[in-house]
């Protein structure tokens, strides 16, 4: 395999008409994002190595997105009618995308100076499909965007680049991912036959032999809900995602050597810890008379502190990490909830939810 | 784990050894020279990190063991809470490990199985073939 870290020879993957100039289109799905677009285009504007061409695809707002992004000097798309996703409005950009690479960001999401750059030599390896960045929320004050920054902090540290030294990352990332064009538009887009379009795309990829990066030191700060309105609506979209993805790959999957562990470890602990969160340790507690069962809850806190602790403080943030801890286990709890109720309702009764409500 | 989902039991352990692997995995790749530069950084980042929550895996032995001794009343044979906590801080730090991997053995089998039935069904064109690589 090619060392695609050290100083890469990027003559063939940029061909842009000035220096520092990509052959990428980036694509901006917005819905009612007036408040975030401009920040994410000058995010992407102020880049070390810069797009040809930023594609904000206005999917049918009813307040300035447009404007606003057109203003900032990025191309605008309006579909004629609600695309009814993610997906769909990212579709509706790739049919005008003529590079050899497409990234796609999402309109709450700003990016670190550098992040391009540093995601680019992933793609050196022509076998690479996608890459994807690391992600930590841009703000974090409330309980749920603190209990967000944990779980980043954890995933994105000591899950993902293990999943990465297996050349299996588990989900390229919606909110930041880099691909290459012709395979993105071989596989027909995004498909908007699950909830979570970046999971279904991710695996499809690996189906058809391609690989995907995960890379450390590229960061991208999305706006994560901030309440439990709209924290509700993102985990029930994961979650009924999850198992929907679960439910149309599973058998492609089993022939794919450790994404298909990753996957059966995720689903097992999940849906244990989920019975074990919501159920099992009030119950305990409860007929053995014991609050201090309740433990449980956060009895694998000397673990999950290592990775959170490591990452924060190379970012100089271990105070706020640390008071963020709890938030964490407010957070997996809740999820817990949602995780259940998608595989009773998926799984049970056979309803799969299609309705895509934006979670910020 | 994944962002979004519960859960650090099985799959902790799992990536765990993982961790463990990698650095016996990156040396004998290097050794052929074909390991890429960048699992360099991901070896060496994750042994330092797999170091440590073995050390906070220890903790949370030594936890549960407190909680149990808190919960479990005093043997008779020993007479004293102090007594109990002690067996129970010893056990506790082995158990939960030996259940996990019997667990993780126990699911991993099961999915070897799973896959043997859809092979042996598509084999017999009860469902269709994988994609093509």
């Amino acid at each position: 395999m090619r060392d695609t870290s050290s100083t890469p020879d990027r003559t063939d993957i940029i061909r842009g008409h000035s220096a520092g100039e990509l052959d990428l289109t980036v694509i901006v799905p917005a819905y009612n994002e007036e408040q975030s677009i401009a920040d994410t285009i000058r995010s992407l504007q102020q880049q070390t190595l810069k797009p040809r061409e930023i594609l904000v695809v206005d999917d049918f707002s009813s307040d300035r997105t447009g404007e606003i992004a057109r203003a900032c000097g990025a191309t605008v798309l309006r579909p004629p009618r609600n695309t009814g996703s993610k997906a769909g409005a990212q579709n509706f950009a790739l049919a005008h995308v003529k590079t050899d690479l497409t990234m796609a960001i999402d309109a709450d999401t700003t990016l670190a100076s550098d992040a391009i750059e540093k995601l680019l030599p992933a793609l050196q390896d022509e076998s690479v499909a996608a890459a994807c960045g690391f992600v930590i929320p841009r703000h974090v004050e409330t309980l749920w965007e603190r209990g967000r920054y944990v779980e980043y902090l954890l995933a994105f540290t000591w899950y993902k680049p293990i999943q990465d030294y297996c050349d299996h990352p588990l989900i390229s990332s919606g909110c930041f991912s880099m691909y290459r064009t012709k395979i993105l538009k071989e596989n027909g887009g995004w498909s908007t036959r699950t909830l979570a379009e970046d999971m279904d795309l991710t695996w499809s990829f690996y189906k058809r032999g391609y690989k995907v990066r995960f890379v450390h030191d590229a960061v991208c700060y999305p706006i994560e809900p901030h309440n439990l309105f709209f924290m509700r609506k993102q985990l029930k979209r994961w979650s009924h995602g999850f198992v929907q993805n679960v439910t149309l790959h599973w058998e492609d999957i089993l022939e794919i050597p450790y994404l298909r562990s990753f996957i059966m470890v995720a689903l097992w602990d999940a849906v244990l810890a989920s019975i074990a969160y919501l159920i099992l340790i009030p119950l305990l507690a409860v007929l053995f008379s014991s609050p201090i069962l309740l433990v449980g809850y956060i009895i694998d806190i000397p673990v999950l502190v290592v990775p959170v602790l490591y990452t924060a403080s190379r970012r100089k943030e271990t105070m706020g990490a640390l008071g963020s801890i709890p938030s964490f286990f407010v957070l997996r709890t809740v999820n817990s909830f949602f995780l259940l109720e998608a595989l009773v309702t998926e799984l049970l009764f056979g309803r799969s939810l299609r309705t895509y409500e934006k979670g910020h | 784990m994944i962002a979004g989902l519960p859960g650090t039991g099985i799959g902790g352990m799992y990536y765990l050894l993982l961790s463990l692997w990698m650095p016996i995995h990156g040396l004998l790749h290097n050794m052929k020279r074909d390991l890429p530069f960048f699992k360099k950084g991901i070896i060496m980042r994750q042994v330092f990190l797999t170091v440590m929550v073995i050390g906070g895996m220890w903790v949370t032995g030594w936890l549960l063991g407190i909680c149990l001794a808190v919960v479990i009343p005093p043997s008779s044979a020993t007479g004293t809470s102090f007594g109990s906590f002690a067996i129970a801080r010893n056990v506790i730090q082995v158990t939960p490990l030996i259940l996990t991997l019997v667990t993780l053995t126990l699911v991993y089998i099961g999915m070897l199985g799973i896959r043997s039935i859809v092979r042996w069904r598509r084999k017999n064109g009860v469902i269709s073939p994988p994609l093509p690589a």
